[in-house]
């Protein structure tokens, strides 16, 4: 039983400092505010397996657990199954992060937040942010994107919650290896 | 192809949303869009050319407008609708999940182009125009909402179409492609800007209408008499298209004839032609000149009055000791022309006239003229030259005129073939100094001698420009056609050499019958050639063709009606205007009290393109060249019919208004007729009493009571 527990604080632990967290923002030319975090792994400039993501629209939060997607040029249209594709390089953004699935569910849709740059004539660069919940009323758009306020860093590792439990785990590990050794 | 299925439901999903009533499980929609439209700078109207100064139109955008979703599609913005103002580039950005159409509303504050807007409008886009524009249900449409988008919605309510088919009806009109209909105005040639300036006076009109809540015409349709309700945004956006019953044409053609009663037009021999588009078209059969002889005719075709001009004087005439007043200002005279006096001001300057009236309001005119020497002076009369020739009209013995012309008579090119005293625009000095009179003043071909006059017309000179500008399009909202003195049927002397000889010998048809004959053939080619240009084959232009003549030839009676008190007891003052104090004061007119005298009844028919309109009407209420002033005002959205005021010149004097001043108007006193006496539009809205004798008839029979149907003459449908 002990051996289970360590190991799968270890496990937390490791795996805790793999999944990076990033923090990013966006400024549309009108000056209102997208902040937000998700996790992920950096690629290069992409991020992969992006997860974990909130969003702050004008200072409040977006409601939901919010899904990805791209837009696909082809079927002008947003794909879930390719997730989004989130870059460092505000150039080579392609996303969308709703709360319901923007490709199947946008009628349940209360807030999402578009970030596009496409070879689709029919989108082209856009970004677009909407919270309806209530009236609608807090929305911005930008055409073309305002790529120069884009924003995406890796946030401040290692976190002190994820230190100390990777400390700790190592600890654990080895007083677990010192009583083995003794008996 | 999975995907294609899952994007078309998709985006019809959002599209039934916005057709749909409101529900949780809608996506929200996002409008994002731009009100564009037209800032047009009107003409400066001076008596002096260097004052004078065109008009200009760019597209423009509106600042601070309210945009809002009309989700009752009331054509207003509600309050609880959602709503948002233009920035300083004219975009907006709406979201909703209770779409529907969009409303833009023009205020006050508003700027368009970065200039106060000044009037108030509103202007729509239709809910359609949104599900067209939806890409995606979560990106924002892009619409723009302009006066064309507004047309579009006002197509579909007045005819009960489709969004494609108003769409499409209107670019075909605009020929342009249904996408530059629902664009923005960056970038809009021409005839789209200028349609926008049209659209956009109208619609500000409406708002006018709704704001002085004018009395509902639904209302009004059941209960002449009702105070109620007010009209809305939505019935205001049609009346203005539609003043005191008389439709917004694009383009009128008046072709105007000389000198015939209507015992000599109707059911003569010699004019089988016009008998035959009389009855094929609506007739006015109560129609009076309003002076004699032609100039004070042809100025109340222009301008609703004659100002006291009772000869066919030039234009610099004036009397003597007024040159201070009447002045020509847009000197030098034409060659051959001298100073002149007379008892009569012949120079009117400062006066409203439909040539001023239509630029103002970004609108054009044309008057076409026939048989002009090529390079003259629109000014002045056309000159007689020997050495420009054409071959005698040749008549065979089955036409009603008999066998007559003379094989190998070269006809002399005769002067005054373009008589000035025949051409409106001449006579307004504020008119002569527009940069648009010699634009304006064009040739009209199809004449005895246009081969001898093109043989010597300088470079540039084209004596068929009509024949050009009906082909292009370039033709304005009024077209005045003036045949020659031969094809009008005025006549004059004319007359031939036959080779070897210099005896002179009269041409075959420029005189007696045969005249009304070469008139009846050259407005026969007028028609035609009208009816075969793409204007009239365009089905949704709307165009009209009168056939007029500018008086008959009464001498006794009841010469002149509409406007004026025949009896001539007590004589008549000049022309009521309200000055700037809101006073109203009587101008002094010399030689006043001459004119308007009539010359008795002659024939008006209307012909238009629109085959759905009335045919064969035939409206005998009195009406006269002042009434066509009214009408063509109203036609052209030139006046405000709750305002008789704003009607120019003796045009105002409608029964209304009459009444309304009587004070001021001793010479209607003792009117034995008030609606005789009185203006009025040419629609045919009066119901002749019954047992009311009709002041003439034809031949002699005078009609007695109401007319057959009270259908109108120039509806289009």
């Amino acid at each position: 039983m002990k051996k289970i527990c360590s190991a799968a604080i270890l496990l937390a632990a490791f795996a805790s400092a793999h999944a990076e967290n990033f923090t990013f923002a966006y400024t549309f030319g009108d000056s209102q505010a997208i902040t937000g975090s998700l996790s992920g792994h950096l690629n290069g400039d992409l991020v992969e397996n992006v997860s974990n993501v909130h969003i702050n629209f004008n200072g409040t939060d977006f409601t939901g657990s919010l899904t990805g997607a791209s837009w696909d040029a082809s079927t002008h249209n947003w794909n879930s199954a390719a997730g989004a594709i989130v870059s460092t390089v505000a150039g080579k953004n392609n996303f969308i992060f709703a709360d319901a699935n923007p490709q199947t569910n946008y009628n349940d849709i209360n807030n999402y937040f578009y970030f596009v740059t496409s070879s689709d004539a029919k989108i082209g660069n856009q970004a677009y942010a909407l919270n309806c919940n209530g009236n609608c009323t807090d929305l911005a758009f930008d055409q073309p994107t305002n790529n120069a306020s884009w924003s995406l860093v890796a946030a401040p590792v290692p976190e002190p919650g994820s230190a100390a439990m990777l400390i700790a785990g190592l600890g654990v590990a080895g007083a677990v290896a010192r009583r083995r050794r003794q008996a | 192809m999975l995907k294609t299925t899952l994007i078309s439901s998709a985006v019809a999903g959002a599209v039934l949303a916005l057709s749909a009533p409101a529900h949780a499980a809608t996506a929200p929609v996002t409008v994002r869009g731009v009100v564009s439209g037209t800032w047009f700078t009107p003409p400066v109207i001076a008596n002096s050319p260097a004052a004078s100064a065109a008009s200009s139109t760019v597209a423009s955008v509106f600042q601070s407008v309210k945009v809002c979703i009309d989700a009752n599609d009331n054509g207003v913005c509600d309050a609880g609708e959602t709503s948002t103002l233009t920035k300083a580039d004219g975009s907006f950005l709406l979201a909703t999940r209770t779409p529907g159409a969009l409303v833009a509303e023009v205020s006050a504050t508003s700027l368009n182009g970065g200039h106060p807007a000044g009037q108030r409008m509103v202007l729509r886009a239709a809910a359609d125009q949104v599900s067209a524009a939806l890409i995606n249900p979560l990106v924002p449409a892009k619409v723009a909402i302009s006066p064309l988008t507004t047309e579009v919605v006002r197509l579909m309510e007045e005819d009960r179409i489709s969004f494609e088919s108003a769409k499409n009806n209107l670019a075909i009109r605009l020929n342009v492609t249904s996408d530059t209909v629902l664009a923005d105005m960056t970038g809009a040639g021409a005839d789209l800007l200028k349609e926008s300036v049209i659209l956009s006076n109208r619609f500000a009109f409406a708002a006018k209408m709704v704001d002085r809540r004018d009395v509902s015409p639904a209302a009004l349709a059941a209960d002449p008499g009702a105070t109620g309700p007010a009209i809305t945004m939505k019935e205001a956006h049609q009346a203005a298209m539609n003043l005191e019953g008389i439709p917004r044409y694009d383009h009128v053609f008046m072709i105007v004839l000389e000198n015939k009663a209507t015992s000599s037009i109707k059911n003569s021999v010699y004019a089988p032609r016009i008998n035959a588009y009389l009855n094929a078209g609506n007739q006015f059969t109560s129609y009076y000149a309003t002076g004699n002889p032609s100039e004070p005719n042809r100025l109340a075709i222009a301008a609703g009055d004659d100002f006291g001009i009772t000869d066919d004087s030039a234009f610099n005439c004036y009397p003597s000791g007024t040159a201070a007043a009447n002045a020509i200002e847009d000197l030098p005279l034409p060659p051959g022309v001298n100073a002149c006096n007379n008892n009569t001001n012949h120079n009117i300057k400062s006066r409203p006239n439909l040539f001023n009236a239509l630029t103002s309001k970004g609108m054009s005119w044309r008057v076409y003229s026939e048989s002009k020497n090529p390079g003259g002076d629109w000014r002045k009369d056309g000159s007689a030259d020997a050495t420009i020739t054409a071959p005698d009209n040749l008549y065979t013995a089955n036409e009603p005129v008999g066998a007559i012309g003379t094989p190998g008579l070269k006809v002399r090119l005769a002067g005054a073939l373009y008589a000035a005293k025949h051409n409106g625009s001449v006579f307004f000095q504020n008119v002569r100094s527009s940069p648009e009179f010699l634009k304006n003043n064009r040739t009209l071909g199809g004449g005895q001698w246009d081969a001898a006059l093109a043989a010597v017309a300088p470079a540039g000179w084209n004596v068929d420009q009509f024949g050009d500008d009906l082909q292009s399009g370039d033709v304005g909202q009024i077209n005045i056609l003036e045949p020659d003195q031969c094809d009008d049927m005025h006549g004059v002397t004319l007359v031939g050499t036959l080779p070897g000889s210099s005896t002179t010998k009269p041409a075959s048809d420029c005189s007696g019958s045969p005249l009304i004959y070469r008139g009846d053939k050259y407005t026969d080619y007028l028609i035609k050639k009208i009816q075969a240009s793409p204007l009239w084959n365009n089905p949704q232009k709307r165009v009209a063709i009168v056939m007029m003549f500018d008086e008959g030839t009464a001498t006794s009676g009841f010469n002149s009606c509409c406007g004026w008190n025949t009896s001539g007891t007590p004589a008549a003052l000049g022309p009521l205007v309200r000055n700037a104090d809101g006073s109203v004061s009587v101008e002094a007119v010399t030689n006043y009290k001459q004119g308007n005298k009539g010359h008795g009844t002659s024939i008006f028919g209307v012909l238009n393109n629109q085959p759905g309109a009335p045919k064969g009407v035939v409206d005998s209420d009195a009406y006269s060249h002042i009434s066509l002033v009214r009408t063509l005002q109203d036609m052209f959205q030139l006046a405000d019919p709750a305002d008789d005021w704003s009607y120019m010149n003796r045009s105002k004097y409608s029964q209304k208004f009459i009444a309304a001043n009587i004070l001021n108007l001793p010479e209607y006193a003792g009117s034995a007729d008030a609606h005789f006496d009185a203006v009025r539009p040419m629609n045919h809205g009066y119901v002749i009493p019954a047992g009311y004798v009709q002041k003439n008839g034809y031949p002699t029979i005078k009609q007695v009571g109401p007319d057959a149907d009270q259908r109108n003459g120039w509806a289009l449908k």
